[in-house]
């Protein structure tokens, strides 16, 4: 059941893009269509799923000092799996994604998982968190490029649907549109989660905390007050 | 301290591990990699060679080439090559992209049109007249109405051709007796030929041997025949004034060696300058102060658009004046009227047709000042004139056949000075 739990929060409650406000940059960019958000979701997906089970299998090993730089090794030598993979047997898509391909590197999606989940467990768990947190990755990207190109574009996946054609608006498919969109959806999932997400945005997740030195943001904050 | 090595060592053995598995997968991805570059590259090639091995970029063992051959690629089992062309027409700043796929046989096997930003479409039957033809290109020609757009094209693919041959990669194709002699017309009368360099002229009916074939000049500066002689057809122009010359048709000068075709050539042609001496002395004529003395000129050696000249005595003065003809927009011929002084000055300039001729292409365009634009080149001599002040924006034909009028009636004025004396 534990497990389960591990898998699915990933899709809405703790959805990266929509709770966590991670991967803001390629969400979009690379929702101007359904094709390129479902490509890019898939390949993050891969990505997170396989460091987070090297990183989680070297948790022991990897010392703490040096731990930041051999995630990003890890992760950009998948990335770099992947993306010569993808140029060699879906060029098209490759051409797509852009530099947005190679950016997976530096998404915080993939370092966030590696630091707040696969480095403090197990193989099967991180995998599983892998999945959920990709999952909920491409759900968030597909969504998005599916209102942003039927609303923008009149087409869905490139099929176009007469009825709504003549109607595009084109600006949802250009930068204003995106923040608009993914704005929506944003309150849209709150509504539906009622607030209750974020449940990691703790020290227990931040990178800073070792240097930090504080139990959570709020004391910090009541601290500075109290100065 | 301890700590520390650790550290290194961790991560360089992270790093290693990543390189290897970094070097197994470009391993096995790498040559799908470049071999779906080679088919996207080669996409276009395929397209008009579809039954191509596969292709080689030869452009850069060919040395210069023309601006408007991009990239030649050469099928690999010998088919011929594909070649990459780009023009570009005074009607849109774009290029027009062109794929042609030349044979190891020296024929044209398709041609494709990958860019056409021209205002005017010359149809999309026209490229495929060019399949199956040599570089004689002797079964195509223009599309009115496109007459620019399709000369580029015709050019574009003349100068693939040319690369070719150069190059001794095809050999050059057979022209016809009548591609020859299209090509010598514009030697014999330069005057009846266009900004493009085609001669505008009118078929003449009912010739008499050894005459075959006879044009008369859209613009009255002559007629062009071809004649038959023992060493074959000679073309032989014939001026405004009655003056021949002939060439062969590998486009050599034989006026002093084919007199008997320059002769019968002469007998044939109605001076132009006398048929029309009446309407051309009534305008010179009107251009004079009255009490002048004007007198045609005879016998002006000049092969340029000049239609009649005169000599107009005005009081104690003698003053010189050329009618020319240049072909303006449309090839519609536009009649220019130059007075000299003595001193090779000009005295006045006259368009006697309208100024511009209003085309689709130049419904906006107006010259300001029409008045002002002619009178700056009063006063001027050959010395002091240049083609850059004819310019008139959006306006380039007119402007041509400004520039072109100024130069033979130059021309003509020198002439006119020795033959008088």
């Amino acid at each position: 059941m534990k497990k389960l739990g591990i898998l699915l929060k990933g899709i809405i409650k703790e959805n990266p893009v929509l709770v966590l406000l991670l991967g803001a940059c390629p969400t979009l960019a690379t929702t101007t269509g359904v094709i390129s958000a479902l490509a890019m979701g898939i390949a993050a997906t891969a990505v997170l799923i396989c460091s987070n089970i090297v990183i989680s299998m070297l948790r022991k090993v990897i010392p703490d000092k040096v731990r930041i730089p051999c995630y990003i090794v890890v992760i950009a030598g998948f990335v770099s799996v992947v993306q010569m993979l993808m140029q060699a047997y879906f060029p098209d898509l490759y051409d797509m994604l852009g530099v947005y391909l190679a950016l997976i590197v530096v998404n915080c999606i993939i370092l966030g998982r590696a630091e707040m989940f696969a480095r403090k467990n197990g193989v099967i768990d991180s995998a599983l968190d892998g999945i959920g947190m990709g999952l909920g990755f491409t759900l968030a990207l597909v969504a998005m490029g599916s209102i942003r190109e039927i609303i923008g574009a009149g087409t869905w996946a490139g099929i176009e649907l007469t009825a709504l054609k003549p109607y595009a608006v084109s600006i949802v498919t250009a930068a204003p549109g995106g923040f608009l969109v993914f704005g929506c959806l944003i309150a849209l999932v709150n509504k539906l989660t009622a607030g209750k997400g974020k449940k990691e945005f703790s020290c227990e997740g931040c990178p800073n905390a070792s240097s930090c030195g504080k139990t959570s943001c709020e004391s910090e904050v009541k601290e500075d007050e109290n100065k | 301290m301890k700590e520390n090595i650790k550290s290194v060592v961790v991560l360089t053995a992270i790093c290693l591990v990543v390189a290897v598995l970094l070097a197994v997968t470009n391993h096995f991805t790498a040559p799908i990699i470049e071999a779906n570059k080679a088919a996207k590259a080669s996409g276009s090639l395929l397209e008009v060679m579809p039954e191509a091995a596969g292709f080689e970029n030869i452009t850069e063992t060919l040395g210069e080439l023309p601006a408007t051959v991009k990239e030649v690629h050469k099928e690999t089992s010998g088919l011929g090559h594909v070649m990459i062309l780009g023009t570009t027409t005074q009607f849109s700043s774009d290029e027009m992209g062109i794929t042609v796929a030349i044979g190891a046989d020296g024929k044209i096997s398709n041609v494709l049109l990958t860019g056409y930003y021209e205002s005017k479409d010359f149809g999309a039957d026209y490229p495929a007249t060019y399949i199956g033809q040599d570089s004689a290109l002797g079964g195509v020609d223009t599309v009115a109405g496109t007459t620019f757009s399709s000369t580029a094209f015709k050019d574009a693919i003349t100068d693939a051709f040319n690369v070719l041959i150069e190059n001794n990669l095809v050999a050059a194709g057979q022209k016809s007796e009548e591609q020859l002699i299209a090509e010598t017309m514009p030697l014999a009368l330069p005057g009846c030929v266009n900004s493009l360099g085609n001669p505008v002229t009118v078929p003449v009916e009912g010739v008499a041997a050894p005459i075959t074939q006879a044009f008369k000049a859209k613009n009255n500066c002559g007629y062009i025949y071809v004649v038959s002689t023992d060493a074959g057809s000679v073309v032989v122009g014939v001026n405004a004034f009655g003056v021949a010359q002939a060439f062969d048709l590998e486009g050599n000068d034989v006026t002093a060696t084919a007199a008997d075709a320059v002769a019968a050539a002469v007998a044939a042609a109605p001076a132009t300058a006398t048929a029309n001496l009446e309407a051309n002395l009534a305008t010179v004529t009107n251009s004079f102060p009255e009490g002048a003395v004007i007198t045609p000129v005879e016998g002006l050696g000049t092969f340029s658009d000049i239609a009649a000249a005169f000599t107009a005595t005005v009081g104690e003065e003698t003053q010189y004046a050329v009618i020319t003809q240049p072909l303006g927009y449309g090839d519609e011929a536009m009649k220019m009227l130059v007075v000299f002084n003595a001193n090779g000055e000009v005295l006045a300039y006259k368009t006697l047709s309208e100024m511009i001729i209003h085309g689709e292409y130049y419904a906006d365009h107006q010259l300001t000042d029409e008045s002002a634009y002619k009178a700056q080149f009063v006063g001027l001599t050959e010395a002091t004139y240049s083609d850059d002040m004819t310019l008139i924006g959006g306006a380039t034909m007119t402007a041509n056949a400004v520039a072109s009028n100024f130069r033979s009636a130059f021309e003509a004025f020198n002439l006119i000075k020795e033959v008088v004396a």
